[in-house]
């Protein structure tokens, strides 16, 4: 079965299920929430870095979503996605004014020596330093590019632009990210 | 052929370009860059050429289009695969994430009561047959059979 029909299959069914919700079975909406947090969760984590922060913009985009579901229009997805996409720039907004806190990532990494843990967490928080320097824009192409692992058609599935647009964008993305981070680790 | 560029060789007015030697279906950047390392080992050049289209073939091979041993072969590419290695190794870790549990729960506690009962009119929503409903159901007709049975006796 292509990608494309198995997108199919999937919309159709959440729109089973946003049927349901919307008649009264409130219950129904944990399938959409199952479903979806893992990928919404981890894009949320890599624009905010912070996994309490992660976890609060996917519980408020939920409650969003819940009372608005009647507006959804085409796929549940990528409606969602739009959600906790604008949180985290409005999150970013806001700590570069210095209207929200940041807290540090309280879930090491597992299965590694404590040198290798060691060197990976300091890799971690500069790179963590290097795209918290980056636009948001950039940071979202990089993000889904390189931590989601997304191809550049679901990107523009997802962001409504061109793939030309999010390729320069993933390219300035690296290239800064590249000059910030070689002078220490190349 | 060696190059340098103290003396360069630019084209004969009105000859051919040299024909691309490798690469004709990558993107104009890439191919440039390829032609560019493959002009034999950088200590033999009497000057090092400028090599900006390491970049180019970073971006090429970030995006899957080349491998990695091109993009070691030009000038620079040693680093820019090493450090590249090492934050989509980083990347990895990240895409394994998953939410935690609790957050399921917590976000189900948290959806607002009636939203949706409430935007529905009475005879718009969904009606749950159980015994009960279809006592009360059978109840009300035969109420009203009887009703009409006697409007029409009399």
């Amino acid at each position: 079965m292509t990608s494309a029909a198995v997108q199919v299959d999937q919309a159709d069914l959440d729109q089973e299920v946003i049927s349901r919700v919307l008649n009264g079975s409130r219950d129904a909406f944990e399938v959409l929430v199952v479903r979806y947090s893992d990928p919404l969760y981890r894009h949320a984590l890599g624009m905010t870095g912070s996994p309490d922060v992660a976890e609060d913009i996917l519980q408020t985009s939920f409650i969003k979503a819940y009372q608005h579901l009647s507006e959804v229009r085409g796929r549940f997805d990528a409606w969602i996605f739009r959600i906790v996409a604008n949180a985290c720039k409005d999150w970013l907004k806001n700590i570069r004014r210095g209207h929200a806190s940041y807290d540090d990532d309280d879930q090491p990494s597992s299965y590694l020596t404590p040198e290798e843990d060691l060197d990976r967490n300091e890799l971690r928080t500069d790179l963590e330093g290097a795209l918290a320097a980056l636009p948001a824009s950039l940071r979202e192409a990089f993000v889904m590019k390189h931590v989601e692992g997304r191809s550049y058609e679901e990107m523009v599935d997802l962001l409504g632009t061109t793939v030309g647009a999010l390729k320069m964008r993933v390219h300035r993305a690296r290239e800064a990210l590249q000059q910030l981070l070689e002078e220490k680790y190349a | 052929m060696r190059h340098n560029n103290v003396t360069p060789h630019p084209h004969e007015p009105g000859s051919q370009p040299p024909p691309s030697r490798f690469g004709d279906a990558l993107p104009p950047t890439v191919r440039d860059a390829m032609n560019e390392i493959d002009l034999g080992p950088l200590a033999d050049r009497e000057v090092p050429l400028p090599n900006n289209q390491t970049p180019a073939l970073v971006e090429a091979w970030l995006d899957g289009e080349i491998s990695a041993t091109t993009v070691r072969a030009s000038q620079g590419g040693e680093e820019a695969v090493d450090i590249w290695t090492r934050i989509n190794n980083e990347a990895e870790v990240l895409r394994t994430r998953t939410t935690p549990l609790y957050v399921h729960k917590r976000i189900m506690d948290a959806l607002p009561a009636d939203v949706h009962q409430l935007s529905h009119p009475w005879y718009r929503r969904a009606v749950t047959l159980n015994p009960i409903t279809l006592i009360v159901a059978a109840a009300a007709l035969l109420g009203i059979g009887v009703a009409i049975a006697r409007l029409m006796a009399h």
